[in-house]
């Protein structure tokens, strides 16, 4: 597998059965770090699977899964995301009841301690963690614009403020890598600019991303390299022009060339 | 040895079968509904009391009174669905299900306030005399368990595979939202379902009561570890709650046979904790894969 | 509501709490209002439970039964003191929580409902049956009251600002709690299970957690319980008790602190109200809370606070433009 740079996070001939049906069939790629990879592929091709093995949610039946160089494979989700694996969801997976601030803040759980006797008899600490983690989530929100909603409930945002609130709660606790599943589903083109923009900013303060999408522009636009799957086989992988005039990739997508980014 | 034994497993069979009817009127509702029907307890008691009313006070004969009191079980059912879930305002389950105990509550004040709080004998539907069997001692009414079970089960089968409304419920319970497209009326499916949950209780009240004693709260045992029994063979499957049902009452009968019958009521729902615990998906139910 | 705002309220409360038997004085009253301090106990437990952590349990009432008994049976059979058999209850009831709830929890929906409910039936067989142990059907007697030197605390009196001061207690912690990062923690837990374990939340020990302490609370309720009466039977610690004490959380409205306090203080003493109705009265009970949950499912603390959210957000809505 070629690459420069040190390679943040390694999949390694990961398969994951679903009853009899293959999902993933010993995919394996990399993301370098300080670069935003996109992982793309028809319906269906794994994609989403791949982010769930990656954040924990499902045990790969063969392969690795290596984060800076250690393995996470079969860790719990809430320990992958201690390590420093920030995710956001297709079908968006916010707290509809919380406050939009409320939702940022449980973001930096892993990076906070005030425990239950702690927390309910008050103890003085807890008061410089709150302050921190107030100004921390108030910073996230004003990344993604959304400062001024804070209060709102996040059941009442329109689609797109919840997509973003979705991003700024993954990114509050400064992620060594942001996996995205499908971020800019259901956003029109100046909101997929933002979206974009965002990331950009993101990668400046080097964050690596891995990005599931299907917005092509998105993926040509910002993306440093392309990993393509099919039917959960790894069908190509790297730079986007490369792989944007990749004939097996065209035939994947039914045979038409991936729009002009 | 071998003849107690058998005589356990006899008796746990019968038990048994009462508890896969029980549990089959659970079944039923939790296929159509999502919930836990707790007014099943009552649909027990229910069918035994409006029995004895049209038996021992009326004088129906008994194989007339049968289906009559299992037809008028079977409205309650329909009503409590009419009168109590169709009218809510929220269709979250735990709603649902705690307005099912709401509603046994009342059913169970109305029985107490119009049968009374005290014991009353329902005779069997044949002699009293037990009969022998390979060693061991069967009640007739035994007997009548079983094959009265079958049939319910058996009909059941036909109507959820052979008839319109049966297969429509089948379509409304594996997808709700296509079967209304179909123009399926969920409304009317899910009536349907509480109305074969309250029989099929009746059913299962008037062949035990002869047994263990009629009283307005009857159903409430009867009624968990049919329950317990659906989650053993795994829940929301016909077939798991009728092996369910009945492995429950053989495990039953074994355990208070064998270990101690001071603790009887208690061993079925040591299996349930065990099943809940270890598989609860049940025997029949596949392991639940972890789905995203 | 802010903090702030509920702890003063908090103040209030624990004010007129202090001030009602100066005014009632009547024992039976104050035995009422016994019972509630202690079903608010539970409570402000199970509220936490259901209402954050978003788990039901329909089997409280075996914890609530298994500290009174334990604190009962401690002190009767083998003579140990009260605070000690109570603190023994407590770690044994939390001990016992724990074994239960870490595999309870994993289970989802009904299978949890039906785990905790099948939990209490066995519980409050073991207490009719065990007769050796427990006193069987007709119970067990002659507990001692809690005692701090030679003050005993032997009338309802007593045992009115004692009950009361750990139920308020109990509330400011839930407070205290549920303006944190646990309580963020938790409420994350509740809308989406999913997204809190990837945040960082480990939600099976969180539930735990939350399943011991109410768990606790309950069965501290039930040793305060029990060194109040003096006897005990386990007919007060059967599912119908457990169902009661849900009903409470889901008529005061789930997850709100003070609507729970409400639910108990106006079901607690609804069926003495109605006994009035005799034979009617479980009738009575039933539908009002079918009746409750078919037209006011979120419950009456739901209700108010819902319209305070409209209004906050209407405001805030008027401040943009």
């Amino acid at each position: 597998m070629e690459g420069k740079g040190d390679l943040i996070l390694v999949v390694d001939n990961v398969t994951v059965f679903f009853g009899g049906l293959a999902a993933l069939s010993g995919v394996t790629f990399g993301a370098v770090r300080g670069e935003i990879t996109a992982l793309i592929g028809p319906n269906g091709s794994g994609k989403t699977t791949a982010l769930n093995v990656i954040s924990g949610l499902r045990k790969p039946n063969r392969g690795e899964v290596l984060l800076e160089g250690q393995r996470i494979t079969g860790m719990s989700p809430h320990e992958i995301c201690a390590r420093g694996v920030g995710r956001t969801f297709q079908n968006l997976q916010l707290f509809q009841q919380m406050s939009v601030l409320e939702n940022v803040k449980v973001g930096l759980h892993s990076r906070t301690r005030t425990g239950f006797l702690r927390a309910m008899a008050r103890w003085p600490d807890m008061k410089r963690e709150e302050k921190w983690v107030h100004e921390k989530a108030m910073a996230a929100l004003k990344a993604v614009g959304l400062a001024e909603k804070a209060h709102w409930i996040a059941g009442s945002l329109p689609y797109g403020d919840r997509k973003r609130l979705e991003i700024a709660r993954a990114i509050v606790f400064d992620p060594v890598i942001l996996l995205l599943d499908e971020p800019a589903a259901g956003l029109n083109i100046a909101e997929t600019q933002k979206l974009g923009e965002i990331f950009l900013s993101l990668r400046e303060k080097g964050t690596s991303m891995l990005l599931v999408e299907h917005d092509m522009n998105l993926v040509m636009g910002i993306s440093d390299r392309v990993v393509v799957l099919h039917y959960g086989s790894k069908i190509a992988e790297g730079r986007p022009q490369e792989v944007r005039r990749d004939p097996k990739v065209m035939e994947a997508y039914l045979g038409g060339e991936l729009p002009h980014a | 040895m071998a003849d107690q034994l058998l005589q356990f497993v006899l008796s746990g069979l019968t038990t048994g079968s009462i508890y896969a009817l029980v549990a089959l009127g659970f079944c039923i509702i939790h296929n159509a509904t999502g919930i836990v029907n707790f007014t099943q307890v009552d649909f027990i008691t229910l069918g035994g009391m409006v029995m004895y009313t049209l038996f021992r006070q009326v004088g129906v004969q008994q194989w007339i009174a049968f289906p009559l009191a299992v037809a008028a079980v079977g409205v309650v059912g329909a009503m409590v669905q009419r009168l109590a879930i169709r009218p809510a305002r929220s269709k979250e389950v735990i709603h649902l299900i705690f307005i099912t105990i709401g509603i046994s509550i009342v059913l169970r004040g109305g029985i107490k306030q119009i049968w009374g709080k005290a014991s009353m004998a329902l005779p069997p539907l044949s002699g009293e005399e037990p009969l022998r069997f390979l060693g061991a001692t069967v009640l007739p009414q035994s007997i009548w368990i079983f094959l009265i079970s079958l049939a319910v089960v058996v009909a059941l089968h036909l109507f959820f595979t052979r008839t319109t409304t049966g297969k429509a419920m089948r379509a409304t319970a594996s997808n709700p939202r296509a079967a209304s497209l179909m123009g399926i009326d969920s409304n009317k499916m899910v009536m349907v379902s509480f109305l074969l949950s309250g029989a099929i209780g009746a059913v299962a009240g008037i062949l035990i009561v002869p047994i263990t004693t009629l009283a307005y709260d009857v159903g409430i045992m009867i009624g968990l570890k049919g329950f317990a029994g659906a989650i053993l063979g795994g829940y929301g499957s016909f077939f798991g709650a009728i092996v369910g049902g009945l492995c429950l009452g053989v495990l039953e009968s074994l355990g208070a046979g064998i270990v101690s019958s001071d603790y009887k009521d208690a061993i079925a729902f040591v299996i349930l904790i065990m099943v809940l615990f270890f598989k609860p998906s049940g025997i029949l139910g596949k392991g639940e894969s972890t789905r995203v | 509501m802010a903090r702030r705002i509920q702890l003063m309220i908090l103040g209030l409360v624990a004010l007129l709490v202090a001030a009602i038997p100066l005014m009632v004085t009547n024992p039976y009253y104050l035995n009422v209002l016994n019972i509630v301090g202690l079903n608010s106990l539970i409570v402000v437990g199970l509220n936490l439970l259901i209402g954050y952590a978003g788990q039901i349990s329909l089997g409280h009432a075996a914890f609530y039964g298994l500290g009174a008994y334990t604190s009962g049976i401690l002190t009767v059979t083998y003579g140990w003191s009260p605070w000690l058999a109570l603190g023994a209850s407590l770690l044994f009831s939390g001990i016992v929580a724990y074994i239960v709830g870490r595999p309870t929890l994993k289970l989802k929906g009904h299978y949890l409902v039906m785990a905790t409910l099948g939990f209490n039936v066995v519980l409050n067989i073991v207490m009719v049956r065990w007769e050796e142990m427990t006193g069987g059907p007709s119970g067990l007697a002659g507990i001692p009251p809690l005692r701090i030197f030679s003050f005993s605390f032997d009338t309802d009196l007593k045992n009115y600002y004692l009950i009361w001061f750990f139920a308020l207690a109990a509330v400011g912690a839930s407070i205290n709690l549920v303006d944190s990062r646990v309580g963020r923690a938790l409420k994350a837990i509740h809308g989406s299970e999913l997204a809190a374990n990837t945040l960082g939340v480990n939600t099976s020990l969180y539930k735990a957690v939350v399943f011991v302490i109410s768990a606790v609370t309950a069965s501290l309720a039930g040793s305060l319980y029990a060194h109040y009466l003096g006897f005990i039977s386990p007919r007060t610690f059967d599912i119908f008790f457990s169902i009661e004490l849900v009903t409470m959380v889901i008529v005061g409205g789930m997850g709100n602190l003070w609507g729970n306090i409400f639910g108990a203080a106006f079901l607690t003493p609804l069926p003495q109200v109605l006994h009035f109705l005799e034979e009617y009265k479980d009738i009575v009970y039933g539908a009002i809370l079918a009746l409750m949950l078919m037209f006011v499912p979120e419950g009456i603390g739901g209700v108010i606070s819902k319209a305070y959210t409209r209004r906050k957000m209407r405001n805030l809505l008027s401040e943009e433009t």
